[in-house]
């Protein structure tokens, strides 16, 4: 063995740090060295790694961009995924980017619905977590075939620059990854200008009001995160005073004693909370069967636009319900001792509604259609 | 014995801060006695003065720190022209003043510790020099780069230097191979064998460190292996059936894959944007002369100016939203630094202050410090992202409004990343460009969100 030599011309290895470098906090760290000294693996420093840059991670999105949610990492069966958005993201650790490369464990790449992997550089010595790039999964298994690459000791070696290096690209992305949901209220001005949205909007996926009487929302209904109520026989002791369903109970009574509106108790109903210019609006559809001349039941429509508890509706506010050929009925909040609006329709089953708030800027917001079918 | 004065003269830090080299007397006369003809090689004569030093013989361990004080002078001077720059370090002297700390060589003052007790980096390399493994110049480049306060300065000023144990914790079996291989060629025995050296410091090194991190995690630097730990990785071989390394050995080929480590280093090199070239709004205000073109036209001026105010509108939004959230990030730190941050922010973009010139009013050092704190990339792409997320509907409803039957509608999203591509690279030169009197319009709604926040 030779003296160990340090030229001055050698190579320090130095590295710049990051300006969002992130500190973690001395009680991530313990917990972290805690936990991956207590749990089931074989590789405990790797998760001590692992757990790091999760926190690291976690850290970077509230500081960055408050508006995304993601899942929690303090499982650490599962540490190195997290959810962000919409996007299944690998937590990829790795000690220095200047490394050139970076090992990726093949297990990982069979994980299902794999969206994107993103480089973490965790400076254990000092503390620290560096975000520094991210690769698309599918981006990284292209080209791992046009590089023939294979994996070697349970892992591929993945050079550094096949990642973008720029993460604030990744929180970019991220927002734009959430898939615009098909489903997702419409929001035009001048709607009623608008013939060809609104047979667009008509055409779409639609909420199917007669799972309901399941006690199940379908799936576009939960996309919107629509509130499914009790049926109405339900105790009212179980109510809280403020509830979506406490406030539906007040306008019922009042539609059934004074406009004489006749609700079966067998009606089901939802309600959907949303905002248009600034206004937190929240919309009521009751809807129930009714006996017709054919084999499937006709149903019957019942909307009732209300503002949130502690909210204003603005005068001018309008109701709207069309289908296919026409604007079928419209009310106006005109009144200013007014609290709520509401209309009427009654459709074959396969008939489709769309149902429109329009505010006094003739801004409107067009939710999916309206099927019933059991 | 190459500039023999460097045995008899002292490079210290005068009392002003200012770098100074001293003549002692009592050194030179040491050297001249023991060394009569200049033809004795460095390490013959730092061997000899080691042994003098052990007799005990006070002006031998002076040559010998006459000597250091210069090797560490050298080593600031190498770091200092290595990234001083590039890190904004101002001058020399402030990397001495933390590693250059001998100014009695010859221990005469009463205040002055014993060599046991010397806690500066000159009785360190004194302590741990042993001349049959290094050069003493080299060992005290290697005592001054892993100098604790040294590092916390660089650090404090965007450079970290990994200690060789905490590059050695990340090194895989894998990676190691490969750089063995690069460097010359070996057989899968010596690779073998290289891989169960590394797996014992590591069983051992990390648990350890492990262990120490579950029950308290100050952010220590990793030290080097203790003897006690050199022997578990001893014996940790020895189970694995190679008997024939030693402690000794064992710490070299260690310190000898760590330079592996840092010489196989590379920058990474960083994707360039592509700046959009085609630009939505460039079509949009071209000339449209034909009289068909005119009413359309016109419809486009009143789109592009609904689409300047919800452009102006939703970047004053997003200031105001990305500001208000940094703010309540940082008052809750310990201690509490949103109203650091906020001076800083105000002074960088209203009064045009370099990060360099804030830091001190501020509470802070280092234009690395002011750096991280405002985070001007991190804002200003939080501050687009934000932007975004409010026009892409906006802008969509605008252009229903005003531009009908157009195929615009595709466009749209395009249209609006290169829009503000343009607007933010134009704040991002601006900052190359500190002098110019044109200032971004991100520069000016942040001011004036600023300036009229503080009222």
């Amino acid at each position: 063995m030779t003296n160990p030599s340090l030229d001055y011309d050698e190579i320090l290895g130095e590295r710049f740090l990051q300006p969002d470098a992130i500190d973690l906090d001395e009680a991530s760290i313990t917990w972290a060295a805690a936990t991956s000294q207590t749990a089931d693996t074989d590789d405990p420093w790797a998760l001590y790694l692992q757990l790091l840059a999760g926190v690291g991670v976690q850290h970077w999105l509230q500081e960055r961009s408050p508006r995304l949610r993601h899942s929690s990492i303090e499982n650490p069966a599962r540490s190195s995924l997290i959810q962000i958005g919409n996007t299944l993201t690998h937590l990829l650790p790795t000690p220095c980017l200047e490394d050139g490369s970076v090992e990726i464990p093949d297990r990982i790449l069979e994980t299902a619905n794999l969206d994107v992997h993103l480089l973490v550089e965790v400076l254990e010595e000092l503390g620290q977590v560096q975000v520094r790039g991210f690769l698309r999964h599918p981006e990284l298994m292209q080209a791992i075939q046009t590089a023939a690459l294979q994996p070697k000791d349970g892992s591929y070696t993945v050079p550094i620059d096949w990642f973008d290096l720029e993460p604030d690209r990744f929180l970019v992305q991220v927002e734009a990854w959430e898939p615009a949901s098909v489903s997702e209220p419409l929001v035009l001005e001048n709607l009623d200008r608008n013939p060809q949205r609104v047979a667009e909007a008509l055409a779409g996926p639609a909420i199917n009001a007669a799972t309901w009487f399941r006690d199940q929302l379908d799936q576009v209904a939960q996309e919107l995160s629509w509130m499914l109520l009790p049926s109405f026989s339900y105790s009212a002791a179980m109510r809280s005073l403020r509830s979506p369903v406490e406030q539906l109970d007040g306008i019922l009574s009042d539609l059934t004693r004074y406009r004489s509106v006749t609700i079966p108790t067998a009606a089901r109903s939802a309600a959907y909370d949303f905002r248009v210019e600034g206004a937190a609006l929240r919309l009521y559809v009751v809807t129930w069967e009714l006996p017709s001349a054919g084999a499937a039941p006709d149903w019957n429509l019942l909307a009732i636009l209300s503002p949130q508890p502690d909210a204003l509706m603005p005068l001018g506010t309008r109701l709207q319900i069309r289908d296919a050929q026409t604007l079928l009925t419209e009310t106006t909040l005109d009144d200013a001792s007014g609290t709520f609006l509401y209309a009427q329709v009654i459709g074959e089953p396969n008939e489709r509604f769309l149902i429109s708030v329009q505010s006094p800027n003739d801004i409107s917001l067009t939710l999916p259609p309206f099927v019933f079918l059991p | 014995m190459k500039a023999p004065w460097r045995y008899w003269q002292l490079v210290r830090l005068t009392m002003q801060g200012k770098r100074q080299v001293d003549e002692v007397f009592a050194c030179r006369d040491c050297l001249d006695a023991q060394f009569p003809e200049a033809e004795v090689a460095d390490a013959a004569v730092q061997r000899q003065l080691l042994a003098l030093m052990a007799e005990p013989l006070p002006s031998a361990e002076g040559c010998l720190r006459c000597y250091i004080s210069h090797e560490i002078d050298r080593a600031c001077k190498d770091l200092f022209m290595r990234f001083g720059k590039a890190a904004g370090i101002p001058h020399l002297e402030e990397l001495l003043i933390l590693v250059l700390l001998d100014s009695d060589p010859l221990r005469q003052r009463p205040t002055t510790p014993s060599l046991a007790d010397d806690p500066t980096p000159a009785g360190k390399v004194l302590r741990t020099f042993d001349p049959d493994k290094a050069q003493l110049n080299t060992w005290t480049k290697r005592v001054v780069i892993s100098d604790r306060a040294l590092s916390h300065y660089l650090q404090d000023y965007g450079v970290y230097l990994d200690s060789d144990w905490s590059l050695l914790n990340g090194l895989s079996a894998k990676k190691l191979r490969r750089l063995l291989s690069e460097e010359a060629r070996v057989d899968e025995a010596v690779l073998q064998e290289a891989e169960a050296i590394l797996q014992s410091y590591q069983e051992v090194y990390r648990r350890d460190r492990l262990a120490s991190r579950a029950e308290t995690a100050n952010r220590s630097r990793c030290e080097p292996p203790t003897p006690k730990q050199l022997e578990r990785m001893v014996a940790h071989l020895q189970q694995q059936g190679i008997t024939d390394i030693t402690a000794e050995v064992l710490l070299e080929q260690l310190e000898q894959w760590a330079r592996l480590m840092r010489r196989s280093r590379r920058p990474p090199t960083v994707s360039i944007d592509t700046p959009e070239t085609q630009q939505l709004i460039d079509t949009v205000e071209s000339d449209a002369l034909t009289p068909e073109e005119q009413e359309a036209a016109a419809s486009q001026q009143a789109f592009l100016q609904s689409y300047r105010d919800a452009l102006l509108k939703a970047m004053d939004g997003a200031i105001a939203q990305t500001l208000s959230h940094r703010v309540a990030t940082l008052s809750q730190r310990k201690p509490a630094k949103d109203g650091a941050f906020l001076e800083g922010l105000y002074r960088f973009f209203c009064q045009g202050e370099s990060m360099g010139a804030i830091a001190p009013h501020i509470g802070l050092t280092a234009q690395y410090q002011v750096t991280r704190l405002l985070n001007i990339k991190a804002l200003r792409a939080d501050i687009r992202r934000e932007m975004q997320h409010t026009l892409r509907q906006r802008i969509g409803e605008l252009a229903q409004q005003y531009v009908e039957a157009s195929d615009l509608d595709d466009d749209l999203d395009a249209a609006l990343d290169a829009e503000l591509e343009r607007l933010f690279s134009e704040a991002e030169a601006e900052s190359f460009n500190a002098y110019s009197d044109q200032q971004s319009l991100l520069s000016q709604r942040l001011c004036d969100y600023l300036a009229h926040r503080s009222d």
